[in-house]
């Protein structure tokens, strides 16, 4: 899967708009599955034909509820301006080994030769996981793509353009990343590395690039120490 | 060191913190000579800016001496004496390059939170709750002071810390306000709250031609200090009554016109007369609303047409029943902001050292550090007279 077109407007409050929809269904799932366990145990307790009508109902409910748990597609498009020129912003990037110095949960990117990398992410909590990328549509000062590799734990591909900002204001970011589904259950290290993964932690990623390399560091600050 | 630290609603003490330490490379740590307690310091006081936490150091007026400097900080040096603007700006975003310093795009860490109330985030401010960054501040003995390359001004030999200190803020605040109102020969400026910004934003008009300025206050002292520093004609909202009626005051006062620029030094705890006081205080009571715009309805509905309404005050959220009919159909300008404080510290010192004004006139306690519970509390109740409370480690 490649990403390819760039959003419209339009398009991303829709996207937004059907994943507030999404996290809705995984309410509803929630509240299936908890009114089908009620119901199963109540028909255990009650027995007789009202107690075998309230079971299958339990066991129909459980199962819708069960069968509808599976992860989804991430995918989302932010952006920021960043008073330097593209080719600037284009070089820090370039390479990836700069990367961590600005984005949260990412611990380490080392290069593994023909333009691959390998990404150790640390998520909040616990654990280290751990993946390759390799370079796809990579347009000097314009923009950089990578994909994660056959045989990662968690797949996902990013693309990240740098665009003149109108009459020299600098330079227009725009980040575009996609999560493919990983399986049904997501435990430990991967499950809190994704939930790490989202538009909000991504642009606020991105000031920090912005921060960087706008003032040259990230300011800090502490009011109780 | 000992610090001022806010602990609840009209609860700070001075407690025992760590020293700061250098944590980035454009880091200076400053030691205090000179502290002051600000009118929007009693915003924090009386709970009414969010995102404050047990523990947070206070103060964003200060002055001192550079103890340290990060090792891209190559304009200051130990021993350097400093007054340093409540506004921590990098320097060289679009906004600090268009000399909107306090509207730095990269100085306040948790701009998120601010995003949230207000849809982008102004500067980081030293001491001013974690929506501006949770940076300490320098009601302290020490403090660190990011982007010190870009903030601290070096102070000229023969300028004591009182002619200086209020550079940091009211100065430059109550200027800018002034400034904003475009004055020309022969205007009427009308200025509510005639606390130290008040006070300034005054001298500044006088400075810059006004012809008349009329102020508004209730507390004896502080118009008294207006009329006696700032020859202004006084005007009590007690005495005059409701919004209508300082209107209708104005307006007879300027034989018709209004007054030609209102500048509303009061913000969000405005006290109103009758129906319109009880009004906002249940509705912020309730948490309908966050602020009380008293001051800013009545330089609204006052104001000449095409003149100009500059809102120095601070306002933290919501407010209601502004007049915008009057706002539109009268053409006029607001002009607000936090200060830009850097663009002022150098044209004000200057003034300063030519004697056209001694900041010092609204100074009414000097107290030490330790006395700040009772600074805040005599300041915040106005008790003895108080107007503007400077604090030494």
């Amino acid at each position: 899967m490649a990403v390819e077109t760039r959003e419209t407007p339009a398009e991303n409050s829709q996207r937004r708009r059907s994943q507030q929809r999404s996290s809705l269904r995984d309410r509803e799932k929630i509240i299936t599955l908890a009114l089908g366990t009620g119901a199963i145990y109540l028909g255990l307790r009650r027995g007789g034909l009202l107690g075998l009508a309230a079971g299958a109902l339990g066991t129909l409910l459980t199962y819708r509820g069960l069968t509808h748990a599976r992860a989804r597609p991430l995918h989302f498009v932010t952006g920021v301006t960043i008073d330097r020129p593209p080719e600037e912003l284009y070089q820090f990037w370039h390479g990836f080994t700069n990367l961590p110095r600005f984005m949260k949960s990412i611990r380490n990117i080392q290069p593994i030769g023909d333009d691959r990398t390998h990404w150790v992410a640390a998520p909040a909590g616990a654990g280290e996981i751990e993946w390759d990328a390799e370079v796809v549509d990579d347009i000097p000062n314009e923009q950089i793509g990578w994909r994660t590799v056959e045989g990662s734990d968690i797949h996902h591909q990013g693309r990240i353009r740098f665009h003149p900002a109108p009459a020299g204001r600098g330079t227009e970011v725009e980040l575009e990343v996609r999560y493919e589904p990983v399986g049904s259950t997501l435990a430990g290290a991967m499950g809190r590395y994704l939930n790490t993964v989202t538009e909000a932690a991504a642009r606020e990623d991105l000031r920090r690039f912005k921060r960087l390399m706008e003032s040259g560091e990230i300011p800090t600050g502490s009011i109780t120490h | 060191m000992k610090a001022v630290c806010w602990f609840g609603t009209r609860d700070v003490r001075v407690n025992q913190v760590p020293d700061p330490e250098l944590i980035n490379p454009h880091d200076a740590i400053v030691k205090v000579t000179s502290t002051a307690i600000c009118g929007s310091d009693l915003h924090l006081y009386n709970g009414y800016i969010p995102g404050m936490q047990e523990g947070d150091v206070l103060g964003h007026e200060f002055m001192g001496e550079v103890m340290e400097v990060g090792e891209e900080v190559n304009n200051l040096r130990a021993g350097d004496r400093v007054v340093v603007p409540f506004t921590i700006s990098c320097g060289h975003c679009f906004f600090c390059k268009h000399q909107y310093w306090s509207l730095c795009d990269n100085s306040n860490p948790n701009s998120g939170l601010a995003e949230k109330l207000w849809g982008h985030s102004p500067a980081g401010l030293f001491g001013y709750s974690h929506v501006t960054g949770g940076y300490a501040g320098g009601q302290a003995e020490y403090v660190r002071v990011p982007y010190a390359d870009v903030g601290p001004y070096k102070i000229p030999d023969g300028l004591s810390d009182e002619q200086v200190l209020f550079l940091t803020d009211i100065f430059p605040t109550g200027y800018q306000a002034a400034e904003a109102c475009g004055i020309q020969p022969g205007d009427t400026v009308a200025v509510w709250g005639c606390g130290p910004v008040g006070q300034f934003a005054i001298a500044s008009a006088r400075m810059l031609g006004a012809e008349r300025i009329i102020a508004i206050d209730d507390v004896n002292e502080r118009l008294d200090m207006a009329v006696r520093h700032g020859k202004v004609e006084p005007l009590r909202p007690s005495e005059v009554g409701n919004t209508l009626q300082m209107m209708e005051t104005l307006r007879d006062m300027t034989h018709g016109r209004g007054p030609d620029a209102c500048i509303d030094a009061v913000g969000m705890e405005g006290h109103g007369v009758g129906l319109e006081g009880w009004y906002d205080t249940a509705k912020q009571a309730v948490m309908l609303e966050t602020d009380r715009p008293v001051a800013l309805r009545q330089a609204i509905l006052s104001c000449r047409k095409a003149g100009t309404v500059s809102i120095p005050g601070v306002y933290a959220g919501l407010a209601d029943k502004i007049p915008l009919g009057a706002l539109m159909n009268k053409a006029l300008t607001v002009k607000t902001g936090q200060t830009h404080v850097q663009r002022y510290i150098g044209p004000l010192i200057k003034r300063i050292m030519q004697d056209e004004l001694d900041p010092s006139f609204v100074i009414t306690h000097r107290l030490q550090l330790d006395e700040a519970p009772r600074a805040y509390d005599i300041f915040n109740t106005k008790q003895e007279g108080c107007i503007k409370v400077v604090l030494t480690p």
